[in-house]
């Protein structure tokens, strides 16, 4: 039988929609009683948002965050993910208006203080906003401790007291990997990220950075990558090698007094600057304590982000306020001999002098001083031009070091430091040869290692080497605004939720470690 | 005269109003600027000074006050992100910039029209079908694709230049400022070819040929000025095309211009940066314009 129009009456019409009608309802009611039996639980555990900067290694970031979102997915814990620039994500954090944060933390110097500042309630900058009278104390006490075995000890304690209470959830540590030019085998850098070329056997040698230097200023140096810059032209008074150990720099020699609360170094002999205009005669002259005592209050008076440094020697008040003319605490004894006076015991300076910022630049520095003109500091390299793309650099034939066999260091001639900001096409070039050594990004680890964690047979005509980083990735809540940073069970939850080791196998092809605590394994006394 | 003078104003108010524009945009990014700049660990006191160093303290209208101030004295002050005056850092990244939108501007016009003209001039009309299909395919393809592409080829896979940019080598240029002009080259190709084929079918064209001149005095003297009247407006937009272009182009070549500091300039909300080069922009591309104009009324008698 064929159907008409006619057939469908309106009365027809009606029943269709009331029966479509009647059933959409039922389905509805359905539904809502399914879901309000499974939301009803009586302790729900509520959304997670978790905000992390895209800028910074956003490869890394993103790849990691997701297979915890993942992770916690199988918990029943909710997440969100917000990826934001590095302005907002700052702001945001100042502002406390996040729940939680994925982030890293790295610090220049070999001190377990620096993971700990964050938690100290009186600290400059705290991502957490965390308070707590007992670990302020413990703080307080590792801080002020008079030899480094004490100090050590309270840092511990504190350390202790904050993992029980995961006011951070640890994540992992990385690790850079590097490969090489065979005859680039010299090059060397260590966990805190300082990368020296100064016995490569090459005669140019060319690198790479991925993001663009910030800065040619020791003063203002802040990000890795002005920092890879500021370290091959600059010293400070003393160095970092290869193992993290704290080695002579400009200074043979220091010495603490018995309440540690005086720090006195000894010059090397025949350092000298670079050349540069502005010394009289074009020539760079010795090194003296004077240059020692401009550069520290140069550092000071530039809003250098590591004007901190100083804030235990004595009379640094009043040169902040603005009230003398120099920090009554650095002294110059003599042409070769400068001493810190501190106003309180504090073991911790030694380390960090280390920061860059606290490198050493003659006191005929102008104010305005351009350093993308022309380095005026003690290192191998002089910095002979950076035009956005490019830093160039040429041996210094007059720096102070000499190997064994008397040579002059540096080997090279001349070193190029190019920014790459696509690491791909950084990668094309170090295959090519035009690089001859290259950081490998989180993206290439695939193409470099076999399953096992090896790397692939295929590149054993290059050197490769893998440099433990004395980082720290972690999760971080807002103790002030959010439930998770509120209720420790939560955190707890979120703790035994991630599987770590998967992450690194997986992301990581083995080259990171597992973290459960707040200070990585590599950090002194830790 | 008058015209001259009122389209004048009429540019000088456009600039002034783009600068506004744009510094009350950049000054409505969000995040805090000395923060960034500064970096997590520093401390309230130094952001303070930091903030009174730069003025960056005090309420809009007077930022803008001082600002305005200033850049009507052409000083633009140094870059808060390179603490460095803005001025060198400008001198030493344009270079790249119009060096690549020179050579790129010099590839239009032998792509875009040397070639068709030469094609005419031999009448070699599958020559010339073939080079504007292949110019029609390389112009639809979008820019930063053509980019990476033609990269990985010529660089990579058949190794005819350094995979690190060398501007020293003048090779090292050809690629860059070609992927940059490769779409204005389509249109502009397009266009005069057929404006050269509309004219070359015309009465007068007819009449010259008929009364014996050669070919190549036709295409000169009868053909190209009336063909290039409307190539013209097209050349002037891809100029202004090249300085937008050079963005992605620097970013992939790893050219160090003034589209590279552009984007710098953002990720940092370096707002003096920003607004300079905005400033700069603006009045590149004004003065095409003006210029476009000021020549379309010395060639073509119509619009007088």
């Amino acid at each position: 039988m064929r159907l008409t129009m006619e057939d469908f009456s309106v009365t027809e019409w009606n029943k269709i929609l009331h029966r479509t009608g009647r059933l959409l309802i039922i389905c509805l009611s359905i539904y809502i009683i399914n879901v309000h039996t499974v939301y009803s639980d009586p302790n729900p555990t509520p959304q997670l948002t978790i905000i992390y900067c895209n800028e910074e290694q956003p490869t890394e970031k993103s790849a990691v965050i997701q297979i915890i979102q993942a992770q916690l997915a199988t918990k029943g814990i909710s997440v969100k993910l917000e990826p934001l620039p590095t302005s907002i994500f700052y702001d945001r954090v100042a502002k406390q208006d996040y729940q939680a944060g994925f982030s890293l933390w790295y610090i220049d110097y070999n001190d377990p203080e620096g993971f700990l500042t964050d938690f100290y309630s009186k600290a400059s900058f705290r991502m957490s906003k965390y308070q707590d009278d007992n670990f302020d104390s413990l703080y307080l006490s590792g801080l002020m401790a008079d030899n480094e075995k004490e100090k050590i000890k309270f840092f511990r304690k504190a350390v202790e007291y904050l993992n029980k209470q995961l006011t951070w959830i640890p994540l992992y540590s990385n690790s850079e990997i590097f490969l090489f030019k065979k005859e680039a085998e010299g090059f060397q850098s260590n966990s805190f990220q300082y990368y020296d070329y100064k016995v490569v056997n090459l005669r140019n040698i060319c690198v790479s950075t991925d993001i663009e230097p910030q800065t040619q200023n020791p003063a203002l140096t802040y990000d890795l990558a002005s920092k890879h810059i500021v370290c091959q032209s600059y010293e400070g008074l003393i160095s970092m090698d290869e193992e993290n150990r704290i080695v002579p720099g400009l200074a043979y020699e220091w010495l603490f007094s018995e309440n540690k609360d005086q720090l006195t170094f000894k010059l090397r002999n025949n350092v000298f600057f670079h050349d540069s205009p502005i010394f009289a005669d074009r020539k760079g002259r010795e090194v003296t304590a004077e240059d020692i005592k401009f550069s520290f209050e140069r550092m000071l008076k530039s809003n250098s982000p590591y004007s901190y440094i100083f804030d235990y020697v004595e009379g640094i008040e009043k040169f902040r306020a603005g009230e003398s003319n120099g920090v009554s605490g650095f002294q110059v004894i003599d042409e070769h001999t400068f001493r810190i006076v501190l106003n309180r015991p504090f073991p911790t300076m030694l380390q960090w002098l280390l920061a860059p910022a606290a490198y050493i630049v003659p006191k005929e520095t102008p104010l305005n001083y351009d350093f993308s003109k022309g380095s005026i500091g003690t290192g191998p390299f002089v910095l002979k031009s950076y035009d956005g793309s490019v830093v160039k650099f040429h041996a210094f034939t007059r720096y102070w070091q000499h190997d064994n066999k008397g040579k002059q260091i540096p080997y090279a001639k001349t070193l190029e430091i190019r920014v790459m900001t696509d690491v791909n096409v950084a990668w094309m070039a170090f295959l090519k040869g035009e690089l001859d050594i290259f950081n490998v990004p989180l993206s290439l680890l695939n193409q470099i290692f076999d399953t096992n964690g090896k790397a692939k047979s295929k590149w054993s005509k290059y050197g490769y080497r893998e440099v433990k980083l004395n980082n720290l990735k972690f999760l971080f809540f807002s103790m002030e605004n959010s439930p998770w940073g509120k209720q420790g069970e939560l955190r707890q939850k979120i703790n035994a939720a991630i599987d770590r080791q998967s992450i690194i196998d997986w992301i990581f092809k083995g080259k990171a470690r597992v973290a459960t605590s707040i200070i990585p394994s590599g950090i002194e006394g830790f | 005269m008058k015209y001259v003078k009122r389209r004048l104003l009429f540019y000088i108010f456009s600039i002034w109003a783009i600068t506004t524009i744009a510094f009350f945009c950049a000054y409505s990014l969000p995040g805090d600027t000395a923060r960034i700049i500064l970096g997590r660990q520093a401390s309230e006191g130094t952001l303070q000074a930091y903030r009174e160093e730069t003025g960056l303290n005090l309420p809009i209208y007077r930022q803008y006050g001082t600002f305005i101030s200033h850049i009507s004295h052409f000083d633009f002050g140094s870059s808060l992100s390179f603490r460095r005056p803005i001025s060198e850092l400008i001198k030493e990244r344009a270079f790249s910039t119009f060096y690549l939108m020179f050579l790129a501007s010099i590839n239009v016009v032998f792509f875009g029209i040397a070639i068709p003209i030469y094609f005419k001039w031999k009448s070699n009309r599958y020559l010339n079908a073939i080079s504007e299909s292949i110019f029609l395919l390389i112009g639809i393809v979008p820019p930063y694709v053509l980019g990476i592409v033609s990269f990985i080829i010529i660089a990579d896979k058949l190794g005819w230049i350094s995979v690190i940019f060398k501007p020293e080598n003048m090779s090292a240029w050809f690629l860059p400022s070609l992927v940059l002009a490769a779409y204005p080259i389509s249109i502009i190709y397009r266009l005069f070819n057929n404006q050269m084929n509309y004219v070359v079918n015309s009465r007068y064209v007819l009449r010259s040929r008929a009364m014996g001149f050669s070919e190549g005095y036709i295409l000169y003297k009868e053909v190209l000025p009336n063909a290039l009247t409307t190539s013209l407006p097209a050349f002037a937009n891809s100029l202004a095309a090249f300085l937008t272009g050079t963005f992605f182009i620097e970013m992939i070549f790893g050219i160090s211009g003034l589209g590279r500091l552009t984007y710098e300039a953002i990720s940092n909300k370096d707002i003096t940066l920003l607004l300079t080069l905005c400033i700069l922009f603006a009045f590149i591309i004004t003065t095409i314009s003006a210029l476009l104009e000021i020549i379309q009324h010395i060639i073509d008698p119509r619009l007088r």
